[in-house]
């Protein structure tokens, strides 16, 4: 029995998503609904244990005396600080809260993002060797997206063009070659994949609902 | 086989139903398609179909040769959650692949670093972990394990986990589940490290930077069938079986589709 009831109310819970999904029954859209209110109420707990572990991992880091002790000490002093100008001036706009959020966090959140421009070329570097055959391939057809990409290739594809019984035509259409490139081997193969991937999400989502896949019952 | 006729009478009952959305894929091809996969993977699992062998999984292979150099470099391994928490299939596939790192981990008595961005998640990890631990009877380890919550937030969730790898130094990366923008800011951080990277992800636009920078790579469905070569029991792999099936009469189907339509 403590295997089977949770079992059971995953395979009838299961069952009548996947049915609402594909069938319009106003009893089981409303039930839709109840459980997406529920999901909610549950993710409103799942913060209060996610506040706890911050807490009390900051605080041990602190308290250890680590290199930096400076960080846990700033992320707690960050914390119990939006939280209390949170609850006593209200997150509207022009409160101490939006003003955090809008000067500090979101600077901080493009700076990290911005650091991706140099992850990507130093990726780049060491992906674009040719060492093999495929790594050619790879090699060619990113210097052809490359060029097509930027100013220069659209150049190349201008001084380039030659007329034909009255129809231009681009000796070195890089723009032209990238477009291919991306629209058709490219979303190909993505397809593929994407095509795999559901596949892969309906089977393992049946194996929940089946009791096949029980490894959220530890 | 008395469950796939029950679910093949309920099917052609169910079609009788008003559908929703008949362009919108979630008409009748979608529920045809659905159910025929339920019907399938329902009388899939007769015991009277003989073992199926899989092919071994390079990724998965590699899982051991990781931990194990970890352990030999007395550093910690490094496990990280992807970014949808665990009600998403990904997610789950990920927690079955942390099971099979916490038993090797447990059995090398290395201990495990695993920094989540839901709590949800984080509770998953923790019972995976301490299910793999005292599976290989070294419960000790989890004392050594640190298993906490970072932030929800996407970059400083990356930075967090960056500033990490720095201060741990971990011997082995691993990487399961949803990624999106923060990927290749912690898979090129990892190499810089010169720990040995596993990734295994669902995310078709992170696939190229995960290859790029990880040794190992579980690309799109293979981190599905990986969560069931792991658990390697007969339902488990049969369901594999079925994926690949279901994926060859997808083709057919797409195949006389193009020709019926073009004809």
């Amino acid at each position: 029995m403590k295997i089977m009831a949770p079992l059971l109310i995953v395979f009838i819970g299961g069952m009548l998503m996947a049915f609402q999904y594909y069938i319009d029954i106003p009893l089981l859209n409303n039930i839709y609904k109840g459980v997406l209110d529920w999901h909610m109420v549950i993710a409103v707990f799942a913060l209060v244990i996610a506040v706890k572990s911050l807490i009390e991992r900051q605080w041990k880091n602190f308290r250890q005396k680590t290199e930096h002790p400076v960080y846990p000490l700033t992320t707690l002093i960050s914390f119990f600080t939006v939280v209390f100008l949170g609850i006593f001036f209200g997150l509207k706009q022009g409160s101490p809260v939006n003003f955090i959020y809008n000067n500090l966090l979101v600077p901080l959140q493009a700076t990290i993002f911005s650091l991706l421009a140099f992850y990507i070329s130093s990726a780049a570097y060491r992906a674009f060797r040719a060492k093999n055959f495929s790594s050619t391939v790879l090699l060619i057809a990113a210097m052809i997206v490359v060029m097509g990409r930027i100013p220069l290739g659209d150049l190349i594809a201008t001084w380039t063009t030659i007329s034909i019984s009255g129809k231009d035509f681009a000796i070195l259409d890089f723009p032209g070659w990238t477009r291919w490139i991306l629209t058709v081997p490219n979303v190909g193969i993505k397809r593929a994949f994407i095509f795999g991937i559901t596949l892969g999400i309906v089977s393992t989502s049946l194996k929940v609902i089946l009791g096949i896949e029980r490894g959220w019952l530890k | 086989m008395k469950i796939g006729k029950a679910a093949s009478i309920l099917f052609l009952l169910l079609i009788s139903f008003e559908l929703k959305g008949a362009s919108s894929g979630a008409g009748l091809e979608g529920m045809l398609y659905f159910f025929a996969f339920l019907i399938l993977f329902i009388l899939f699992r007769s015991p009277k179909i003989p073992s199926l062998k899989t092919r071994e999984i390079a990724g998965i292979k590699a899982l051991e040769e990781a931990i194990g150099r970890s352990t030999e470099m007395g550093k910690p391994i490094l496990f990280i959650s992807g970014t949808k928490p665990v009600p998403s299939v990904s997610a789950v596939a990920g927690m079955n692949v942390l099971g099979r790192i916490a038993k090797l981990a447990a059995r090398y008595g290395t201990p495990i670093v695993s920094p989540h961005n839901n709590s949800i998640t984080m509770m998953a990890a923790t019972e995976e972990i301490k299910e793999g631990l005292r599976s290989s009877n070294n419960e000790e380890l989890l004392q050594d394990c640190s298993i906490f919550y970072l932030t929800d937030s996407l970059f400083p969730y990356a930075a967090g986990i960056n500033a990490l790898t720095s201060k741990v130094r971990p011997g082995a990366i691993f990487y399961m589940g949803t990624f999106y923008a923060e990927s290749l800011i912690l898979t090129e951080h990892g190499q810089n490290t010169g720990a040995i990277q596993i990734a295994g992800t669902d995310s078709v636009a992170q696939i190229p930077f995960f290859i790029t920078t990880c040794d190992y790579l579980l690309m799109g469905e293979e981190l599905f069938a990986a969560s069931a070569y792991i658990q390697n029991d007969e339902a488990s792999l049969r369901s594999i079986f079925m994926l690949d099936l279901a994926k060859a009469a997808t083709i057919a189907y797409i195949l006389i589709k193009i020709f019926v339509v073009n004809l």
